[in-house]
């Protein structure tokens, strides 16, 4: 997967750049809209990051150009500014997700798995990470042959954190996901209801599944995988 | 055409000029028709008079020639009195210079005593005739006199009415500079007051009254403006001292990490409070971004209606886990519909809930409770934990107020801006929020008003 990542800021650029290639994405900085612009029209990027203050062609121009000329590959907005209006013109010119600064770096690898992702996998069924067997159209799930029961919500967040294995998800997205809570409420809730889900997945048995990635959020994963 | 606009003396001297001209040429013109007509009735009357006198001659002739004769003997010695008499379309006697032209014999005034005029030259003649024994006897006289008059008079008007106008204007620019006059003190108080001295105001006092509204209004801007501003100042030095303290420990913690070769837990745990920091400033950064838009109506809430009963149900499955866990039940009684934005009464109601688990007592129950009244809906959340002395219920709602000064909580604790923030959404709807705190029952009363 190919990342192209459009920031003025070097740091931010590179710090980005070493985060995405350490979780595997062949990714090119490029530090103003011209040369943004210049490597997008000339090679194939499954999914472009574009920051909205640029000298020169500023985001939303570029993004303007690049839909233009019929580059439709996914854009994600990084910006300071978050007035609404500056939202809405980022989604009006097709633009796919938009993330306000300060964001953390493991909300940000969520939505470009999730983009990534997005049309592409037939939703499954049933999956299995290690002894744990989920069926999404049961809404059974078991572990090591055992039934476990689980309350709406548990089976909502271990829905979440079981079609996105191995990726992880940050607190605050699993509130909105899974409670719509699109505010930066208790972020507490979220730990309570991850240990409940433990206590009843996880403790019983000897592998764990749900890891805490301190400072970034969840993820579930086979250890031995 | 932009000079016109923007000077006020200008536009009054023209207003004023304007006036002082219409009336001047009116009257002008009043004085030189007035004028005329009193010389029209002199001449009638003087013409009427000799009339008078010819009729009471011919009485005591006996034939048309003696007629003739009197007349002439009579009317000679009269000044400016030229005469005819005519016998049918003949003339018996002209006066010396004079001729009635023979075209008015046929008109209609001929005998019947109405005046006639007509033109010699450039001079004008006016005419009676009467019939005399058979005989027309044509009295006129010349205007002359009276049109050099007429001349000179027209003249001297006109000469007065543009020198009254011209004086009008000049008398004008200085009314208008006296009249204005009293703005000079507003503009000059006004013109001093900046930043940092919002507290001035204009002097109502000596101020005509025309103007007092117009001074009260600016002073009544001015208040807005100093409020406005006070509150943008603290909001400023507030975010600066919430931002500062986090900084501070970041910076402090990393140089000390670097200050020596450490081990890589060390290093990671060093980041990892580093994240918890500045994850910490990043929702603090954004609720005062949150709550600067609310409070200046930034942020308008959207007018939807609101089922006040399945928000909180709603938030009751986020936050039932967590009361569970604390010992804590929840629950929702009664319902009202409100009409406000979704997101942000969710909000509101969700920071009230989350303040009451915390502070909670373990095996206690938090009661949602809402209450539809002719005058208001209300929402109150009521948990049972230690009082709030009154002394701090009054600050609850500042900003970055926390009842334990240090950060003693562990984990997250916000950022001190929940019940901020829920007042100034209560304000974005017209409503208000209040507490009470009694032997250990607190509610947090949210009141929608139903008058709005």
């Amino acid at each position: 997967m190919r990342l192209l990542i459009v920031e003025d800021e070097v740091k931010t650029g590179a710090y980005l750049q070493q985060g995405l290639s350490e979780a595997g994405f062949i990714v090119d900085v490029a530090t103003t809209g011209e040369y943004g612009l210049h490597h997008a029209m000339t090679s194939v990027y499954d999914l472009i990051i574009l920051d909205i203050m640029l000298p020169g062609v500023n985001g939303f121009e570029m993004l303007e150009k690049l839909r233009k000329n019929g580059h439709s590959s996914p854009v994600i907005f990084l910006s300071a500014k978050d007035r609404v209006e500056d939202r809405v013109q980022g989604f009006e010119l097709g633009a796919d997700d938009y993330l306000i600064k300060p964001f953390s770096f493991s909300e940000l690898l969520a939505r470009i798995r999730a983009l990534l992702r997005r049309g592409r996998t037939i939703e499954a069924h049933q999956v299995s990470v290690a002894d744990l067997n989920v069926d999404f159209l049961k809404r059974r799930v078991t572990r090591a042959g055992h039934r476990i029961d689980l309350t709406a919500k548990e089976f909502s967040l271990l829905e979440l954190l079981i079609r996105r294995q191995s990726e992880v998800l940050p607190k605050s997205l699993i509130a909105s996901q899974v409670w719509d809570m699109n505010f930066d409420s208790d972020t507490n809730v979220v730990e309570v209801a991850i240990r409940r889900l433990r206590s009843k997945i996880d403790d019983p048995f000897e592998i764990k599944l749900i890891k805490t990635i301190r400072g970034m959020g969840y993820a579930l994963e086979d250890p031995q995988a | 055409m932009r000079f016109w606009r923007r000077s006020l003396t200008f536009r009054l001297v023209c207003l004023f000029v304007l006036v002082s001209t219409t009336l001047l040429i009116s009257l002008g013109l009043l004085t030189l028709s007035t004028t005329n007509n009193h010389f029209l009735e002199l001449d009638e009357v003087y013409l009427y008079d000799k009339e008078l006198l010819v009729q009471e001659i011919a009485q005591n002739a006996s034939s048309s020639k003696e007629v003739v004769k009197k007349i002439r003997n009579a009317l000679s010695s009269q000044p400016d009195l030229s005469f005819a008499i005519l016998d049918n379309s003949k003339t018996l006697y002209n006066s010396p210079g004079f001729e009635f032209p023979t075209h008015l014999m046929s008109q209609p005034e001929v005998n019947t005593g109405v005046v006639m005029q007509w033109l010699v030259g450039t001079q004008t003649m006016r005419a009676i005739s009467t019939p005399v024994k058979g005989l027309t006897v044509v009295l006129a006289v010349n205007t002359l006199h009276h049109d050099h008059f007429m001349t000179s008079f027209r003249e001297l008007i006109w000469v007065y009415v543009a020198i009254a106008i011209v004086l009008s204007g000049v008398l004008g620019w200085w009314v208008t500079r006296r009249g204005l006059k009293p703005l000079i003190p507003i503009i000059a108080k006004a013109s001093h007051i900046n930043a940092a001295q919002l507290n001035d105001r204009i002097p109502t006092k000596d101020v005509p009254a025309e103007l007092e509204p117009l001074a009260r209004t600016l002073n009544q801007m001015l208040e807005r403006l100093e409020h406005d501003f006070a509150r943008l100042s603290g909001f400023s030095s507030d975010l600066a001292h919430e931002i500062r303290t986090p900084i501070n420990n970041m910076l402090i913690q990393s140089q000390v990490t670097l200050s020596k070769k450490r081990s890589i837990e060390q290093y990671e745990e060093a980041l990892l409070s580093i994240v918890e920091e500045l994850e910490r400033l990043a929702i603090t950064v954004s609720e005062m971004l949150y709550l600067a838009k609310t409070e200046n109506h930034l942020e308008v809430p959207n007018q939807s209606s609101v089922v006040l009963e399945s928000e909180a149900l709603e938030l009751l499955t986020f936050y039932e886990l967590w009361a569970e866990e604390k010992c804590v039940t929840l629950t929702v009684a009664s319902g009202g519909t409100v009409t406000g934005d979704r997101l942000m009464i969710r909000r509101a109601i969700s920071n009230l809930l989350s303040n009451a688990i915390r502070h909670a007592d373990a095996h206690t129950h938090i009661a949602i409770e809402i209450v539809n009244t002719a005058q208001a809906t209300t929402l109150s959340v009521s948990n049972v934990g230690e009082t709030i002395p009154l002394p701090i219920q009054s600050r609850l709602f500042d900003r970055f107020f926390r009842s334990d000064q240090a950060r003693t909580y562990p984990g997250f604790e916000g950022a001190g801006l929940g019940l901020a923030i829920t007042k100034a959404i209560m304000q974005a709807h017209g409503g208000t929020i209040a507490v009470s705190s009694v032997k250990g029952h607190t509610v947090f009363t949210l009141s929608f008003s139903k008058t709005v």
